[in-house]
Formats: structure tokens, sequence, C-alpha cells
């Protein structure tokens, strides 16, 4: 369960944070709440996912607005709304882009992963999968076709 | 231009930088082009900035996290296992750090800001509190002699009664339990908090008749008065703060956790004047937490000076 949760979390408080460290330390406190609060939350995988997302939301919230009384901003309402709005922002493309991801072929997915997330180059992918270039070429296609009618809202 | 015919797959290519020189040339003589679809580039670029993912080293995160929750998982198992949880919290007077055997005598000291923990010969558990000692003879484990403050894990044994006294003469009795007991040497008070079961609270020369506690009751007993109180607690009162590595008080009068902090950092606190040792506080601080940072905190709601005297080595209040 921990190794599930934790990526998505980790990446989506560090596409806000964008800082490894404090990404890593929310997200540690957030588990760490998640255990203290175990037994008061039904054990559907539903209901731990949202408290984990929840909680991290906060956090993320609670953090800025640290950050924010001590370098004493003036114009702290209109910072503050402008964190809540991303932070939901970038809630909902997570949630996108896992959706997009689902509605792929599996193997669609594998090979734009490797791509994107490995590095890989097509020539690579093909060597390693066994699949012609060609086919590699093909499945990226078919996926950032997906994309470009999935993501249209967030470019 | 030849060039005006160019692929996703390649924009996506030279996106993600994997695109070998020939596309590269292609794909920037196309954006110089009248072909060029800049709509379509900002989307495949954007798609590429959009499905950034880390990889985190979670299996790094996991030892953290588990190591951090380790402890209670510890005594939640325990607490099942276990028949009785007690703790003992006495006032003591300067302890040195040792584990001494005379005869059959076995005598386990902690030091300021030291913790120690120990399994008697019937299985059940302590652990000793700063600046405590704990005593008992070989031969019966179950009959214990307490000055400071530990945390008992009493291992169920119905035939031979496991008690804790006091040096003020005031003795636990764990009826198959899990409880907490509070006495202070320096402090006129002894408090025995119940957290599940029954515990049976009697004195053999402080008061006459003995006081059974049901969950969550607490009883306490005041050697200055020789009063006896029995009160409700909350269920936030049952935590052992002190084995978690916290120094917590609720509504406790500065005296009360001057032992507490002499008992962590080693230094006697005098107060000055009457009215900030008796005044109340509540809180809760990691042991590790510097005291001028206590006091500074506590000052927040009632204010007052502190000062360390460098001949006595003691903090002054005032």
């Amino acid at each position: 369960m921990f190794d599930r949760h934790y990526t998505r979390l980790y990446n989506y408080a560090f596409k806000i944070l964008k800082e490894t460290d404090l990404s890593e330390e929310l997200v540690q406190e957030t588990f760490i709440k998640l255990w203290e609060n175990f037994e008061n939350i039904k054990e559907s995988d539903r209901s731990i996912a949202s408290f984990l997302i929840t909680t991290l939301k906060n956090k993320i919230i609670d953090d800025h607005r640290k950050k924010q009384t001590r370098t004493k901003h003036t114009n702290l309402y209109a910072l503050q709304t402008t964190i809540e709005t991303q932070i939901d922002k970038e809630w909902e493309l997570v949630e996108r882009i896992e959706t997009i991801y689902t509605t792929l072929e599996l193997k669609t997915t594998e090979i734009f992963k490797l791509s994107r997330d490995k590095g890989l180059t097509y020539k690579e992918i093909s060597e390693q999968t066994g699949i012609s270039v060609k086919t590699v070429e093909l499945h990226i296609s078919k996926a950032l076709t997906a994309f470009k009618k999935g993501l249209k809202d967030f470019f | 231009m030849e060039h005006s015919k160019i692929t996703e797959t390649e924009l996506w290519e030279y996106v993600s930088k994997k695109a070998d020189d020939t596309t590269i040339r292609k794909v920037e003589e196309w954006m110089d082009s009248t072909g060029f679809d800049e709509a379509l580039f900002t989307k495949i670029t954007s798609i590429y900035e959009l499905t950034s993912a880390q990889d985190p080293s979670v299996e790094k995160a996991k030892k953290r996290f588990f190591k951090t929750v380790e402890p209670k998982t510890v005594i939640w198992k325990d607490m099942l296992k276990y028949a009785a949880i007690l703790v003992f919290i006495l006032g003591g007077t300067y302890l040195y750090n040792r584990v001494s055997s005379t005869k059959n005598q076995t005598i386990v000291q902690t030091t300021f800001g030291e913790q120690k923990s120990i399994t008697l010969g019937d299985g059940s558990k302590v652990w000793l509190n700063a600046a405590s000692s704990l005593s008992y003879s070989t031969e019966s484990p179950r009959t214990l002699f307490l000055e400071g403050e530990a945390f008992f894990e009493v291992a169920k044994d119905s035939l031979r009664p496991f008690t804790v006294t006091t040096p003020d003469d005031i003795t636990v009795k764990a009826l198959g339990t899990s409880f907490n007991v509070k006495s202070y040497l320096e402090s006129p008070i002894t408090a025995t908090k119940l957290l599940t079961g029954k515990v049976e609270v009697s004195s053999k020369s402080q008061f006459i008749e003995s006081v059974i506690l049901f969950p969550n009751e607490k009883v306490s007993f005041n050697k200055n008065t020789k009063k006896l109180l029995k009160s409700k607690m909350d269920a936030d009162a049952s935590n052992i703060a002190w084995k978690e590595g916290k120094i917590q008080f609720e509504n406790t009068s500065f005296q009360e956790i001057a032992i507490d902090l002499k008992a962590h950092f080693g230094k006697q606190i005098r107060f000055k004047n009457e009215a900030i040792a008796t005044t109340k506080f509540t809180g809760a601080f990691d042991v590790s937490t510097p005291i001028e940072e206590i006091f500074e905190i506590l000052k927040i709601s009632k204010g007052f000076t502190y000062e360390l005297n460098r001949e006595t080595n003691e903090w002054m209040i005032k």
C-alpha cells in the first residue's frame, strides 16, 4: 500500500513545491498521520486514498502559510488563493493523467512510459521490448493523440 | 518545402531530447519554415511537461516511515499480549546510572535525561524514565519498589500479584489490567491512572480504605492534606508521553512541571515568587527541546523571567 500511494503523492507534492526534501517530508508526515488515524478510517482503499490526498493538500497549504508569515507577505490573501487553486488544479491533473493512462492499451502505456519516464530512445525501446521501431512509433503516436485530447484544458 | 511533413513522434523525440541529429535538424528546419505548426509544437511540449514524473526513493521513505511508527506498533502488540500496563512516576533524588545486584536484590537506575527498558524474570516489561530507580528481589520480580518514573507492562499471572510500592508507601496492585501511576517524591501528589481493566490502590500507612479504579479513572493522593481524590480522565491523558519522547503536561502548576524538567535536564528550578510557581500550564514538548526554548514558550501565556545561577547551577524563575 505504501509503495502505491507514495510515488503518486510525492509526484504531486513535487509538482507544486519543486523541492525534493520538502516533498519527501510532507508526504512522510502525511503517512504518519494516516497511521495515527488508521483505526478511524474505513479500510477501503478509496477512503485511504482520499484521506492521504486531503492531508497532503492541507500540509502543503499549511507549509505555504507558515512561509508566508515568516516572510510577511503583504498580500497574504491573494497568494493563499493562488496556492489553493493551484493545489486542486495540480491534483486534477494527476488524476487526469492517470485516467488517460488507463484508457490506453497496456502496451501503449508501457512504451510511452519507457520513453517519458525512463528517457529511452525509440531504438532502445525497440531493443528492450522486441518490437520494431515502427511499432514503437505507432504506440507513441497513439499515446500523444490521447494526451492531446485528454489534456486540452491544461494546455 | 519538404520539411513540412513532420510527425508527432518526431516532435516527441525532439522535445524529450532523444532525437538523433537528423531528426533534430529536420525539426528545427520545420520550425523555421512556413509549414511550422506552433500550436502542435506547444501541445507536444506541454504533454512532455505535464506528464513529468519523479522517481522518488520509495524504499528509503518506507524505511523511514516504519522506523517512525514502529514504537507504536510494539506498544499496540504488547497491549494485547500483556494483561496489565502501569506507570509509576515518583520524584527521585540524584541517581547514578548503573545496574547493580547485591545478593538477591536487583537495582536498575537511570540518570538525568536517560531511559532504559528491562524485562523482568516473569516476562513483564519495564521502561524506566529519567532519574529513576527500580528495585526488586530476584526471587519475587512481581514485587517492585520504585523511585522516579516507570512504565510497566505486566505479564499475566493470576496466582502471583504484581505490585509496585512507592516511597510514600502507596501500593498499586495489578488486577489483570492496564494502568498508569504517577507519584512524585518531590511533589505532594501521587496519581494513578487506569487505562483498561482494574487496579487497586492501597496504603498501609496513608489511608485506610483501598481504592478500586475502573477504565479512564484516576485517583490522586496528596501527602500534605492526606486527601484522596478520584476523578474521570479524558482518553488523551492515557498517553504515556515520556515514553514517546515527550514532556507533556495539562493544566499543571509550574512547580510540578519543574520536577519533570529537572528529571530531563538535570538542573534544579527554583521559584522566587509563589505566584509563578502555582501558575498552571498546558503543553507538550519534544525531549530534545532545549530548556530555554521551553521557558520561552511558557512565557508567552504567563510572563516570567528565568536565569541560570552559575554558582549553584540552578534555574531561577521570577
